[in-house]
């Protein structure tokens, strides 16, 4: 507000002029405020009786500004407007107190006056009706106030000229301003308008206070117990007196603080300004997760009537169970094992990361027959950051002991040493953990163990099991229920190949492993023609838990498992779990030789005489990478070449296939080739890095299909040097495909490509991610009818430049564009719309740049869908919550409504068929942006040198919330390093200190270590908004290294370049024996020589300096001759 | 004092290659090594495998000269990421901390049936060529911001050229000294 200033006061007499008549004492009555002018409406009600009356509400405040007892009975007010007006005589005993205030308002109130005036004596003007005016009269446009004893001798005059003002006139500071004159808004923070009875921001008038130092603290339960501060703040012409304060606990549980709930804190006379009252905890166990107590300053008493303690002033203490911030436990309640396999491994898990010393977890076993496992009794598990927070407990079941039925052992836990660690269950682990160990009872064992076999024993147990893959292979034919063991740390060339099948469910035959140590190997060593395992006209097998590989210096028909049948009718239940593949040399090709090729290839040879598909197909959790030509394909040779409602689809078709949780790259070409499927799930894959060395390549695709769902996939880094790039490839004969809830990034082509025909239909896109793919996003590339794309979310950062929607000139598509978000911050994507398709684009919102190609869309969006972060997904379904929606995006609700939507969002809120959906994929509450809560980007802990000092800068710890600043976040330190201290500034910070993540963008936070012996330090934290949104509470760790420990051997000839990056000038530095002439030469990606210089090296340490003057910044060589010696070093040249 | 520190074996352009490192290559390069040297040296596979004598070496101290060499380019990368500011420097535990964090994360989405991709446990070799696959991207990305790259192919022209000529230096005797927590390399190559 702008207040042009009218007032001009006159102080005639203020405290500081006392008049000669007066005594010392009633000089020190002063005015320290005074209203003349009652804002308009009930803003001018200052009496607080519910209507503002000019005559009523206009007042004075006294303050008798001494150090005693002022007795003003009899003395009398008037106003000078016209004369000696007289307004008030202060009736008998009005008698203030030091530093008391009276507030004299108008005339009486018919409803009182009814305001908190504080401690103030309230009085009104006696006088009102006599004379002139009513009430105090105080004119508006200035008056003259003159204070007269009871025998008339004037005490003082104040005089004010103009008061029009809308608000009271005060001192600033109270009591201790000079003048009356100032606009009380202005003095007020507050703003308030008059303030009777009280200080300008509404306080009650004190001159000194006792209160809290602190607001709140927060502390671990080991620390026992806590000083409260209390603190004496002010001045006071009396401060000798003494003052009492209780401190009462008003919440909290108060038998876990030794039983306190009041105590009296006093500051004896003159004392100093603080005082401590200790707060102790009965047993730091009767803490648990974090307790809350609330302390209030009560029943102030002191002489000194200037004393008082601020309204609600509490302390907050949060009590942390240290106990609570890491629990360990089982990972499961149970598991299972097949008796063969010989070994169990149960994972412990620690949840939390406050790791302070070694933490030993026993597991013992506490009922089952330890005969059985090698007289198991208990195992203990030490934790350390460098173990992790997992291990795995393995239970070997004893040497030539046979299980012949189900045997279950309980195991349970407990902890030997960690002082902040419970063997507490928390959600997720388990205090004990049942392990059944499956029989072998009932089928046929064949053992292989290439370490320790021979193939003259008779391969029926581990202790005379075979030696090689040829007794396997020659075997005649493998009865229902075979078990084909491999033995662990075993390796084989060549290839397994079986005979015979399982009957059925009950009687499936298996190839496993067996024994502790690394999976089997069994290595192709080239072999060409067959894959390394492989199943020809078999069913009822499951394979799991071995490595194949089978690298080649030459193309070839090579796979790392073949399943195969001609002419055999329905093959049932393959399933491939759990193993290793890899460096499989296929043909690197698009032609169908090629596509044979690869990791996984299931197909039919051969069906001319009998119809041969199959059913029950699952692969799962298998790694599969560095494979040409492809991850996993299904196929029939025979032929593909025709539609889903063809007679040859349904002689063909494969049934309920799965393919889930494996982890595909390093593929030539496809991740995956999923033909002729009806139904099928493709989900929870993770594939990467696909169509690599100049091979075009879809990362999924699906071919002759029917009903297939692709979803919960990741895909990136297909490196497709021209078409076919994207994550998936609805390609050719599909019908009903659904790609839905994956995660596309940082591909050469986008999300979908679709190689269709006219014939396909029913292709569902909907809640996928695109971040950052180039290329065409969405490539329609022949002709398909009713395909719906809806609520997907592309995300364009501005370096790529993709065409987000590619119609191909000529052909006729016909498909919906419905509730999609392009956010586009590319200057350069661009959308290529041709005049044949037909498109309903329908209610998107296309935000950022709007290339003029961008196709109409009668109800879009253009505004900020505004996401909680978009741009920063790294790798996982977790980073991509910042495409979320705040709650207030346009987006909310907006969409249009898809009766058959999937019923979820990529995020798995529930999206009804009935209801507006919003824009995007989310589908979930609209966040707040003011209480999103913050989280840890960065936190890498640091590896440092004992007794050394380490800054701790933003690469290695950062927190953001993407609705605050960094300098509004902060660290609340939960507890200290304990060999070394946490420096701010240079300032060692205790518990109670917090700091910010601007601190630490600054550079001002650092660890000091005192090197003790131990190469492991931390500190525990959490972060906290302004809403007071936190993280979870987490821990930076310090690695410490011994300072001898890594001296290194000085090699003949050692380069350091210095500063890298650098501006131009750097220096060269080369140690070494070697003396004579350096070549010199700095090149270019292409190799082009763009300086060169020949130097001498004269002696064994030469340093001399550079210059890449004239150099555009980008990355140079500097190549190195010294005689035979050559260094090549890499140069970042940066701008300016 | 806490367990044993992960030790730093090598050095590949100033950036320590550290043992539990070396082995995230040994196992991936395990199975070739076997073949390449059973068939090159007419070697038999067995329990001494990894100890015959072939030459001046070893069949386990070709596998980890081959292990060194794969783990180049990833030293490269790593020290593009420190020059770009995208990591402060390299530290094994530093990695092992966020890989058994990334998997704890998955262990609880799983008992909370949220979405994983992948197996419900990375082994530390998938969960490192992720890693790495992963941030190379984003260090393209940085390095074209930083107008460090022209065109994303040079950068994979800087990471070859740098690799043909690049040292490794060997802390104490090379790889003849190795010693891996004193048990000796082919029990490492037993582990699971």
């Amino acid at each position: 507000m702008q207040f042009i200033r009218s007032v001009l006061i006159c102080l005639i007499c203020t405290l500081a002029l006392p008049l000669a008549a007066q005594t010392e004492s009633i000089s020190n009555l002063i005015i320290n405020e005074f209203l003349a002018d009652p804002p308009p409406g009930l803003a001018g009600d200052a009496n607080g009786d519910g209507s503002r009356v000019y005559q009523e509400d206009e007042f004075i405040e006294f303050i008798n500004a001494g150090d005693s007892s002022l007795d003003i009975s009899g003395y009398k007010l008037f106003d000078s407007q016209n004369g000696q007006t007289l307004r008030h005589i202060f009736p008998a005993n009005t008698i203030l107190a030091p530093y008391q205030v009276l507030l004299l308002f108008g005339r009486p109130s018919t409803g009182g006056n009814l305001g908190d005036f504080g401690q103030a004596i309230v009085q009104n003007a006696s006088q009102s009706s006599v004379g002139n005016g009513d009430g105090l009269s105080l004119t508006n446009g200035g008056d003259n106030i003159v204070l007269k004893s009871p025998s008339d001798s004037t005490i003082f005059s104040f005089q004010y000229t103009a008061a029009e003002i809308d608000q009271s006139l005060t001192r600033n500071p109270d009591i201790t301003g000079e003048t009356v004159d100032i606009p009380h808004t202005t003095a007020s923070n507050a703003g308030l308008l008059f303030s009777p009875g009280r200080t300008v921001e509404g306080n009650t008038f004190a001159i000194r206070t006792v209160g809290f130092k602190n607001a709140q603290s927060r502390i671990s339960e080991d620390e026992g117990s806590i000083n409260l501060i209390l603190a004496l703040e002010g001045q006071s012409p009396i401060p000798d007196s003494q003052i009492t304060v209780e401190v009462h606990l008003i919440s909290g549980n108060s038998q876990d603080i030794g039983g306190f709930s009041m105590q009296t804190v006093t500051f004896p006379a003159g004392s100093d300004m603080e005082q401590s009252l200790q707060i102790s905890l009965t047993n730091d166990s009767l803490i648990e997760e974090e307790e809350l107590f609330v302390f209030e300053l009560d029943n102030l008493t002191s002489n000194d009537p200037a004393v008082s303690s601020p309204e609600n002033s509490q302390f907050e203490l949060s009590i942390v169970d240290n106990d609570a911030i890491l629990e360990a436990g089982f990972s499961s309640e149970s598991s299972e094992v097949k008796a063969y396999r010989q070994v169990a491994d149960i994972p412990v898990q620690l949840s939390g990361m406050n790791f302070n010393s070694p933490i030993e977890i026993e597991v013992s076993l506490s009922n089952g027959n330890s005969s059985l496992i090698d007289n198991f009794s208990s195992d203990t598990l030490t934790f350390t950051p460098m173990t992790g927070l997992s291990q795995s407990l393995v239970i070997e079941m004893s040497q030539g002991v046979v299980i012949n039925q189900e045997e279950s052992f309980e195991f349970s836990l407990s902890v030997l040493s960690g002082s902040n660690i419970n063997g507490v269950a928390v959600e997720g682990l388990q205090l004990s953990h049942r392990l059944t160990i499956l029989p072998n009872t009932g089928s046929h064992y064949f053992y292989v163990d290439a370490l320790n076999g021979d193939d003259t024993n008779d391969g029926r147990t581990p202790e005379t099991a075979w030696e090689t893959l040829i007794m396997i292979n020659f075997y005649p034919e493998f009865p229902p229920s075979s078990r084909i063991l491999l033995r662990a740390g075993s390796y084989w060339q060549g290839n397994l190949r079986t005979r015979g099948s399982g009957n059925g469910l009950d009687s499936v035959n298996i190839i496993d492993r067996y024994g502790k140590g690394p999976r089997p190997i069994i290595d192709g060593n080239g072999l060409v023609g067959e894959g390394v395992v492989k199943l020809l006209n078999q069913e009822y097998w499951e394979i799991s838990g071995l490595e194949l590989t089978n690298s080649a210096p030459s193309q070839g028909d090579r796979k790392g498992i073949e399943v195969r049948a001609n002419d055999f009718g329905i093959v049932n239940h393959i399933h491939l779990k759990d193993l290793h593949i890899h460096d499989i040399s296929g043909i690197p090709s698009s032609d169908n030789s090629g596509k044979r090729t690869g990791g996984i290839y299931i197909t039919t040879g051969g069906d001319d005489f009998v119809d041969t598909r199959y059913d029950d197909i699952l692969i799962e959790n298998c790694i599969i990478h560095d494979c040409e030509n492809q991850g996993i394909v299904t196929n029939n040779e025979s032929g593909v070449s025709f539609r889903p409602d063809d007679p040859n689809f349904e002689r063909r078709r494969y049934t309920n296939l799965r393919i889930r949780n494996n982890v595909i790259y390093n593929i030539s070409k496809n991740a995956m080739i999923i033909r002729l499927t009806d139904g099928g799930l493709i989900e929870h894959n993770l594939c990467y890095n696909t169509a690599l060395d100049g091979i075009t390549g879809n990362t999924m695709f699906c071919r002759t299909t029917r009903n297939t769902t692709f979803q919960f996939n990741e895909g990136y880094g297909n490196q497709s040097p021209a078409h076919d790039g994207s994550m998936y490839d609805s390609d050719l004969s599909n019908f009903g495909p659904v790609f839905q809830y994956s995660y596309s990034h940082d591909n050469n082509h986008g999300l979908i490509w679709y190689a269709a025909e006219p014939h396909d239909r029913d292709i569902i896109v909907r809640y996928n991610i695109s971040q950052n793919d180039k290329g065409r996003l969405i490539a329609m590339r022949q002709h398909f009818v009713n395909t719906s794309f809806y609520n997907n979310v592309f995300y364009i950062g501005p370096h790529v430049s993709p065409i987000i929607i590619h119609e191909r000139s000529g052909k006729q598509f016909s498909y919906q564009f419905f509730n999609n978000i392009v956010y586009n911050l590319s200057p350069t994507a661009r959308y290529e719309i041709n005049s044949t398709a037909t498109r309903d684009i329908d209610n998107n919102l296309f935000f950022g740049f709007q290339p003029s190609t961008q196709p109409a869309d009668a109800n879009m969006i253009q505004s900020d869908p505004l996401f909680v972060n978009p741009g920063k997904a790294t790798f996982g379904l977790h980073s991509l919550d910042g495409y979320k929606l705040l709650q207030n995006s346009p987006a909310l609700h907006a969409g249009r409504i898809i009766p058959d939507n999937g019923g979820r969002d990529y995020f798995g809120h529930y999206v009804a068929p009935d209801k507006a959906p919003h824009i995007g994929a989310y589908n979930g509450p609209g966040l707040d942006a003011n209480s999103t809560a913050p989280f840890l980007q960065t936190n890498l802990g640091l590896s440092l040198m004992g007794d050394s000092v380490e800054g701790i800068d933003q690469t290695l710890l950062e927190a953001r919330d993407p609705d605050h600043e960094a300098e509004t976040l902060i660290y609340h330190l939960l507890r200290l390093p304990a060999s070394g201290q946490l420096l701010l500034q240079g300032t060692a910070l205790s518990l109670m200190d917090t700091f910010r993540q601007s601190d630490i963008d600054a550079g001002l936070l650092a660890y000091e270590n005192v090197f003790d012996g131990n190469i492991g330090d931390y500190f525990a934290f959490e972060v906290e908004d302004p809403d007071g949104q936190k993280t979870d509470s987490s821990v930076f760790v310090f690695h410490l290294m011994n300072s001898t420990s890594n001296d290194l051997v000085s090699p003949d000839v050692e380069c350091t370049i210095f500063p890298n990056p650098t501006s131009g000038l750097f220096q060269l530095e080369i140690h070494g024996s070697y003396i004579g002439e350096v070549q010199a030469q700095v090149l270019d990606f292409q190799g082009k020589k763009l300086k060169s210089l020949s130097l001498k090296k004269t002696q064994a340490h030469w340093q001399t300096s550079f210059n890449l003057e004239g150099l555009s910044p980008g990355i140079y060589f500097l190549r190195l001759q010294l005689g035979q010696h050559v260094l090549s070093k890499h140069i970042i040249l940066k701008e300016g | 004092m806490w367990g044993q520190e992960t030790a730093v074996i090598a050095w590949i352009d100033e950036i320590p290659v550290f043992e539990g490192e070396l082995e995230v290559f040994l196992i991936r390069y395990r199975a070739e090594l076997i073949r390449t040297t059973m068939n090159t040296y007419d070697l038999a596979y067995g329990q001494d495998f990894w100890q015959q004598s072939v030459g001046q070496t070893t069949p386990g101290h070709l596998l980890i000269k081959k292990a060194i060499e794969a783990l180049i380019p990833f030293k490269i990368q790593q020290q593009l990421m420190i020059e770009t500011a995208m990591m402060r420097r390299w530290e094994w535990n530093d990695f092992l901390a966020g890989y058994h964090s990334y998997n704890f994360r998955r262990s609880q989405d799983l008992a909370n049936q949220q979405v994983i991709y992948g197996p419900p446990t990375l082994a530390l070799e998938e969960y490192y060529f992720h890693y790495f696959q992963h941030q190379q991207h984003e260090l393209i990305r940085r390095m074209h911001a930083q107008n460090l790259l022209a065109e994303t192919k040079n950068y994979h022209i800087l990471v070859s050229e740098m690799a043909s000529t690049i040292p490794v230096k060997w802390k104490n005797d090379g790889p003849a000294g190795l010693s891996f927590d004193g048990k000796g390399f082919h029990v490492l190559l037993q582990k699971q």
